[in-house]
């Protein structure tokens, strides 16, 4: 094998963990929040956090090390140009993990009784999308990531209930607030998971078609 | 410039098999593949410079604008005339920059001395080198940098006015600047000329070329606009090859 195929392999490598990563921490930061699991939610604020920053700049500066020795051509000029950005929207799945984690760390102690079916909805919804690009990486199968903007629309119509829903018992119990404010950035978190998802669908078809394909319209205000 | 169907034996070798592809008008076409492939075979038979070589024998077509090139009643010298050759290794002629520029318009029959500067001073720009060398005209070309020898051939080709300029590895002798200089050359050409260029760097192929032909054991694997073959190439053979991962 030569230098550059060993490269790309070790970069591929750092990626799929990077991916595998971005989904255990996203069910991890969902579970902790159901099961109300402190030191679940702390692992995944912590020591996953830090793995998953140290895998962006790692695969970055490889990524870029790539581009400078090789000057990479098609599937290889693909894979490192796809790895810059999948990178950054790996890593804000981690940080919305991580902060869906706080969350659960601060409702630990404010059992609610209300009804969460859809934020754990939502939950399944993003980890579905994760995992169904991080599988995509690995298979270069993309059939499935053409339907991501009806998930992605699922995500926002959940959201919006969950705002109603949170809304209306802020009004009707002023103790509720700080609790219900909570839900609602934690339906935004998952949201943007979906959004990033959508973004790393993109890139992934583009990795392995050659062609551009626009799936996220959120990213355009819509 | 149609090719069609192409063959070429050397004696008993064939070395060209069924080639076929198209080089547009005013655009920049690049031919890759691993050494041996046939890619000097190739641009060579497109202005016949394979006819000087013994035991050469071809089948099949080229035209150039509707005139077969390979036809009984081609005048080789005029299609020379109107498809010129830049070789890898840079070969002025041994005489003066002026001499090396002017032989070529005066065997075409142009005497009068200000019409020869005015092409001279015109083809010398055309090549960026006029700033170079415009205080030693009388010099010998011998004289001259590798890179500036190159440039001066162009020079010399373009002299005489063609339409098509084939060019097989111009660079491969020279180091960055001077190749940088003949990679903006041959793009200022695009407008006026049509080239065809020869090259084993790829990203200097990415860099000039809008067509480019992937050429394996004598065979058109893919021909392609450049930016497919270079980011999505169709055939696996290409992909291999562009990406390093060969033989
Ligand atoms: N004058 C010749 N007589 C006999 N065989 C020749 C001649 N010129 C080339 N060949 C053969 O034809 C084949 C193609 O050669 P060609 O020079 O066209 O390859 P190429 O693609 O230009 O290679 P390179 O990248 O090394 O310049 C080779 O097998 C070569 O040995
Ligand atoms: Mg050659």
């Amino acid at each position: 094998m030569n230098r550059l195929s060993s490269d790309i392999k070790k970069m591929t490598a750092a990626i799929t963990e990077m991916g595998e990563l971005a989904v255990e921490m996203l069910e991890k930061s969902v579970s902790s929040l159901i099961n109300s699991d402190v030191e679940a939610a702390e692992e995944v604020r912590v020591t996953k956090y830090e793995r998953i920053a140290f895998l962006e700049s790692l695969i970055e500066d490889e990524a870029l090390r790539i581009l400078i020795l090789y000057q990479p051509m098609a599937s290889d000029m693909r894979l490192t140009a796809a790895a810059l950005k999948l990178i950054t929207y790996l890593e804000r799945i981690g940080k919305y993990s991580k902060n869906i984690a706080k969350a659960a760390i601060y409702l630990k102690d404010r059992p609610t009784t209300y009804y969460m079916d859809d934020v754990y909805a939502m939950c399944d919804v993003a980890v579905e999308m994760v995992k169904g690009v991080v599988n995509a990486f690995a298979t270069k199968d993309v059939s499935h990531l053409y339907n991501y903007e009806e998930l992605d629309d699922k995500l926002d119509s959940y959201r919006r209930s969950v705002i109603d829903e949170n809304v209306e018992r802020m009004m009707n119990n002023s103790k509720s607030v700080e609790a219900c404010t909570y839900y609602i950035s934690i339906a935004k978190y998952l949201e943007r998971v979906g959004d990033n998802a959508c973004k790393i669908a993109e890139k992934i078809i583009y990795m392995v078609t050659g062609k551009r394909v626009e799936i996220d319209r959120t990213v355009r205000g819509l | 410039m149609d090719i069609v169907g192409f063959n070429l034996w050397y004696g008993e070798k064939q070395a060209l098999f069924d080639v076929g592809m198209n080089v547009r008008k005013n655009k920049i076409t690049a031919l890759i593949g691993p050494s041996g492939c046939g890619k000097s075979t190739l641009i060579r038979c497109m202005n016949r410079m394979n006819d000087l070589i013994d035991g050469c024998r071809v089948e099949g077509s080229m035209f150039f604008q509707g005139q077969d090139i390979y036809g009984k009643d081609t005048d080789v010298m005029a299609l020379r005339k109107r498809i010129g050759m830049i070789f890898q290794k840079p070969n002025p002629f041994p005489m003066s920059i002026r001499d090396n520029i002017t032989y070529g318009p005066r065997i075409h029959g142009i005497t009068k001395q200000s019409e020869l500067d005015e092409i001279m001073e015109r083809s010398l720009k055309q090549a960026a080198l006029w700033d170079e060398v415009h205080d030693r005209l009388e010099q010998s070309a011998l004289s001259l940098s590798g890179g500036q020898q190159q440039r001066l051939c162009i020079a010399r080709t373009l002299s005489i006015n063609p339409e098509v300029i084939l060019m097989d590895e111009p660079t491969s002798a020279l180091d960055p600047i001077a190749t940088a200089k003949i990679e903006d050359l041959a793009i200022s050409l695009e407008k006026d000329y049509t080239v065809v260029i020869v090259t084993h760097n790829m990203q200097q192929a990415a860099r000039i070329s809008d067509y480019t032909g992937f050429m394996y054991m004598g065979k058109m694997i893919e021909f392609d606009d450049t930016e497919k073959i270079f980011n999505k190439p169709s055939e696996d053979l290409t992909e291999r090859y562009i990406t390093g991962r060969f033989g």
